[in-house]
């Protein structure tokens, strides 16, 4: 979601005090690495940044998971890899930060709140903690530039693992937003970083999951579509498809993924405003091509469009 | 819109502090800058409305009257040329508040990260493949760019 982001990161006592309480048992204050003194202060930060650090009866505090917490074990059973391969942080500036600049090594990242989640072009994700689904997965490739529809592909993955949950309205919204009927569910942002010729996507994906009251209208989580899930399950099975996804797509490239996209399309057909750098395009969505470019179709003929960002304007259809 | 009437605008910026003038007469419009790079001095253009924001390869046409407007623009300088792999949108910094990955002047190491290149929700870094200084760079930022595309001129370390 589009929102102002804070303007600073967490203080160390915050991060520390949440080290020690990450695995959701309470503890008395003279457990904790900070002084008495600056406890107050930390509590009142962390009220700031939305975490539930709580105090219990007998000045015990903790950390309250509203929903079962995320398990790397979980997560890489399902994904079918070893426990290494997957880290979970209870929380980071972004999770394609962090896997992009931590140790090599494990291949995907999990947290359960990011203090500087990010969208596209900087815009920040919202990211309360312990509800929504922040996965990011690192991919080697052989060479970037032939990479241009991988966010395509990307969201195809989830779209196959999300339908088969059963979401009346689901679909993929150019070039790779996830929607139901019309309210954004989940967004995909890739980075492909040539990193001196190794090569690699780092593939983040934000996906709302429980019930979260501040969520804006405009999105919707998989518990407003009625949907009941566990995230280490849901993740697993994103893994495993992105990987499958991403190997075909490495040996086939994207036209093996043209019948998957017209099935899950929700703008097809439909009167479109796409606004790119070079100016406003409107037109009626015909698909997209064979390198993934949306494909409009206005009175001066068809037109591949590359960039932008594309919304529906219903109201303006001719 | 003739070419005397070029020519003196071309006059008038060079004895002037002006960056850029542009004048719309009717369908016809032209716009002279200092700050562009070599291959792009005009953009004179008729009736297209897009095409004050066409990308900047719309320009490999000669334009009319290089000598005059030039007269003043420098030269590119000499150096390493790192080109656009793709079609995309051309980004000096990874958001918009933050500090552009280099400037002119700048030292970079090779690896280092340049620009990024957005297409379809995919950001490319794109990276220094030599060291040195960077001495010019050619697109703007937000700007749209085309595959082959001038982006940096870098003078390579001995």
């Amino acid at each position: 979601m589009a929102i102002s982001a804070p303007e600073q990161g967490p203080s160390a006592d915050l991060l520390a005090l949440l080290a020690t309480l990450a695995d959701g048992l309470p503890r008395p204050p003279c457990a904790l690495p900070l002084a008495a003194a600056s406890l107050e202060k930390t509590l009142a930060e962390a009220e700031r940044w939305g975490l539930p650090l709580q105090r219990e009866e007998g000045g015990q505090l903790r950390l309250h998971y509203p929903y079962p917490p995320l398990r790397a074990a979980a997560v890489a059973q399902g994904a079918g890899w070893d426990t290494a391969d997957v880290v979970v942080l209870p929380w980071c500036d972004s999770s394609n930060e962090r896997l992009r600049h931590g140790p090599q090594g494990p291949r995907a990242l999990l947290c359960e709140g990011q203090w500087a989640g990010r969208g596209r072009r900087g815009r920040h994700w919202s990211s309360p903690f312990g509800r929504h689904l922040y996965l990011s997965l690192s991919w080697p490739v052989a060479a970037l530039p032939e990479q241009g529809s991988a966010a395509l592909v990307a969201a195809l993955s989830v779209h196959r693992v999300l339908h088969s949950l059963g979401i009346p309205g689901l679909g993929v919204k150019w070039p790779n937003d996830l929607w139901v009927n019309g309210r954004k569910l989940a967004g995909i942002l890739v980075e492909a970083i040539p990193q001196m010729g190794q090569p690699r996507l780092i593939i983040g994906l934000g996906l709302n999951v429980h019930a979260d009251p501040a969520l804006p209208h405009t999105a919707i989580s998989l518990h407003d579509a009625g949907v009941r899930t566990d995230r280490n399950t849901l993740a697993g099975s994103i893994l495993r498809q992105w990987e499958s996804d991403l190997r075909r797509y490495g040996e086939e490239g994207f036209t093996a993924f043209l019948p998957r996209w017209q099935e899950a399309d929700c703008l097809a057909g439909r009167w479109v405003q796409v606004s790119a750098p070079d100016g406003i395009r409107e037109g009626r969505a015909q698909g997209v091509d064979a390198h993934g470019r949306l494909i409009l179709a206005d009175e001066s003929g068809l037109h591949a469009i590359a960039m932008g960002e594309a919304s529906l304007r219903p109201a303006a259809a001719p | 819109m003739d070419i005397q009437f070029i020519r003196r605008l071309a006059e008038l910026l060079q004895r002037t502090d002006l960056d850029e003038i542009e004048v719309v007469e009717g369908e016809s419009k032209v716009r002279i800058t200092r700050h562009q790079p070599v291959m792009q001095p005009f953009q004179a253009a008729a009736s297209v409305p897009t095409a004050a924001a066409a990308p900047t390869m719309a320009a490999a046409t000669p334009p009319s009257t290089p000598a005059l407007a030039l007269a003043s623009a420098p030269e590119l300088p000499e150096g390493y040329m790192i080109k656009s792999p793709m079609v995309g949108t051309f980004y000096r910094a990874s958001s918009p508040d933050a500090a552009p990955f280099v400037e002119e002047g700048s030292i970079v190491k090779a690896g280092q990260t340049l620009c990024i290149i957005e297409a379809m929700k995919l950001l490319n870094e794109i990276e220094a493949d030599v060291g040195g200084k960077v001495l010019k760079i050619l697109a703007a930022n937000g700007q749209p760019v085309e595959y082959g595309e001038p982006l940096f001129i870098i003078a390579p370390e001995r």
